[in-house]
């Protein structure tokens, strides 16, 4: 397989894999010459008291928790985060901690770039890899096992007046610290689990596909396709399963760091804009939507989904092609076996939205590294006509 | 040390009539300055700024009060290296050989148009008599 003429391989920050380890969030936060935190989280994970716990474990770290955002949705606002950022500011705050999933993160990292270098999240800091310096330190708890935001130089904010998902990237955004507790997944239901498994098995296909794949990247991405197809529906079937859950944890944290690397593809463009338009969970939109987008691809880099199927125990052919092929059969194995949705009809997508979504497609950052180069909507409608 | 332009005024008279011809062009300027975003190109070593005015049809050369939707900035070969084709976007971006600034959604509208102005830029290297500048 041929090398990329050039690339680098950037990783900012220490995971620490463990049963409870959540209760070393003080201990680590002290680490980072933290005196007073924001924490950051959601009501679902509020009232299963994982945020409480992080709270007490920087409590008897002699950290205060200064600031407590509880009410995190399901897609942050530029405006809440430009206000989580001045009211961390008055108080005072020197870290911040997310516990949480992917949006909870992602709120985190972009309030920490607020607090850090001021200014207005969408007027003055939009933009790719523009931040030039180190933000103020952040720990990442995630309670979900998809995004792998808790290693990621990337944050996805929703720009209401824009009605749409925009990325924010630089090497600087990644948390310096990922905890990777498995028991504060044990509790996620088995609908959730899937998608945000499908999520980041997404995430690892994609960076193999990229225009920007390279070789450290691909080795984490095979990996994470190998983890993924044996433990995501494990973990589905037994949520109370907890090597399953530490194995999707570890997964969905390594295809963090091989997609943050080499970048996605359309399957990417699509979901953000069914999520923005539609309103359809990311995870879930991104398993809709990866066998048509790998068979939309699959002239242009056989090769390349022939390293997921091997992955996913496919012996070589000899024919990458076919091998090509089989990693798609296995992908939509793997989505009916954790029992998700296959078309964008069954999870509230109208037919009149498919060409705004094609059009919104289009804007999006992610098509640009797609392996096939996508120039115009018909392109964009033929694979969401195919998966409607 | 620019390889390719000597100062600020050298590196205007080439990509500044090179901007006129792209939005002049019946194929090109439609497609690119159809895009109705305003945008700043900021260069360095040497010094130089031109900004294209899409909804005006204009392209100003060196410092405007006309407030860009997306910024990009880069050094001039960089630039030069650009308008030849030689340049892996993404792979720039990450190395910071080009910032740019503004959403993300405007820079995925234009890219593609400009896609097309490459071969352009070759052919005006030749015609201004800069043909060895193509082998940068």
């Amino acid at each position: 397989m041929k090398l990329p003429e050039y690339f680098e391989f950037h990783d900012r920050t220490k995971v620490i894999y463990g049963q409870g380890t959540i209760k070393q969030t003080g201990e680590e936060a002290q680490k980072l010459a933290g005196t007073k935190a924001l924490v950051v989280t959601d009501q679902p994970i509020k009232k299963l008291g994982f945020a409480d716990t992080a709270a007490a474990s920087l409590d008897k770290s002699g950290i205060e928790t200064a600031l407590l955002i509880d009410d995190v949705p399901q897609d942050s606002d530029a405006d809440m985060i430009n206000d989580i950022a001045a009211r961390a500011k008055a108080a005072g705050v020197d870290i911040c901690i997310a516990v949480g999933g992917g949006s909870v993160i992602d709120t985190t990292k972009m309030s920490n770039l607020i607090l850090s270098e001021g200014g207005d999240l969408l007027a003055d800091h939009q933009g790719t890899f523009l931040q030039s310096r180190p933000l103020g330190p952040m720990i990442a708890v995630p309670t979900t096992a998809g995004t792998g935001s808790e290693v990621t130089f990337a944050a996805v904010i929703k720009s209401k007046a824009q009605n749409m998902k925009v990325s924010f990237v630089s090497h600087f955004f990644a948390p310096n610290t990922a905890i990777l507790d498995p028991e504060v997944t044990l509790t996620l239901p088995p609908t959730l689990t899937a998608g945000t498994g499908m999520d980041a098995f997404t995430h690892a296909v994609e960076s193999l596909h990229s225009l920007q794949s390279q070789p450290i990247a691909d080795a984490l991405a095979a990996d994470a396709v190998r983890r993924i197809y044996e433990y995501l529906p494990k973990a589905v079937e037994d949520g109370s399963n907890i090597d399953a859950r530490g194995q999707m944890l570890i997964a969905s944290c390594i295809a963090g760091l091989a997609f943050s690397n080499a970048l996605v593809g359309i399957v990417h463009g699509i979901a953000h804009s069914v999520g923005a338009i539609a309103g359809v969970p990311h995870g879930l939109a991104n398993s809709i939507i990866l066998p048509y987008g790998m068979e939309f691809n699959i002239d242009f880099c056989a090769e390349r989904y022939a390293i997921a199927a091997r992955a996913m125990g496919v012996p070589p052919s000899g024919d990458a092609m076919r091998d090509a092929g089989a990693a798609i059969d296995k992908t939509r194995e793997l989505i009916a076996a954790v029992g998700l949705p296959t078309k964008l009809s069954e999870v509230g997508v109208r037919e009149d939205q498919l060409d705004s979504i094609a059009d919104l497609t289009l804007g999006d950052g992610t098509v640009f590294t797609n392996p096939r180069m996508v120039c115009d909507t018909d392109e964009v409608l033929e694979i969401l006509k195919k998966a409607f | 040390m620019s390889e390719i332009f000597k100062d600020s005024e050298h590196f205007y008279s080439v990509l500044y009539p090179f901007f006129l011809k792209l939005r002049d062009d019946p194929k090109m300027g439609p497609a690119v300055f159809g895009s109705g975003l305003i945008v700043r190109f900021e260069y360095h070593d040497p010094e130089a700024e031109i900004t294209i005015d899409c909804p005006n049809n204009e392209v100003i050369k060196g410092e405007t009060d006309v407030k860009p939707v997306l910024t990009m900035t880069m050094k001039a070969d960089v630039a030069h290296k650009f308008w030849l084709g030689k340049i892996n976007l993404a792979m720039a971006l990450v190395k910071r050989d080009i910032v740019s600034k503004g959403p993300m959604s405007a820079a995925m509208k234009l890219l593609p148009r400009i896609k097309g102005a490459y071969p352009m830029y070759n052919d005006y290297l030749v015609e201004i008599g800069m043909a060895d500048a193509r082998n940068a």
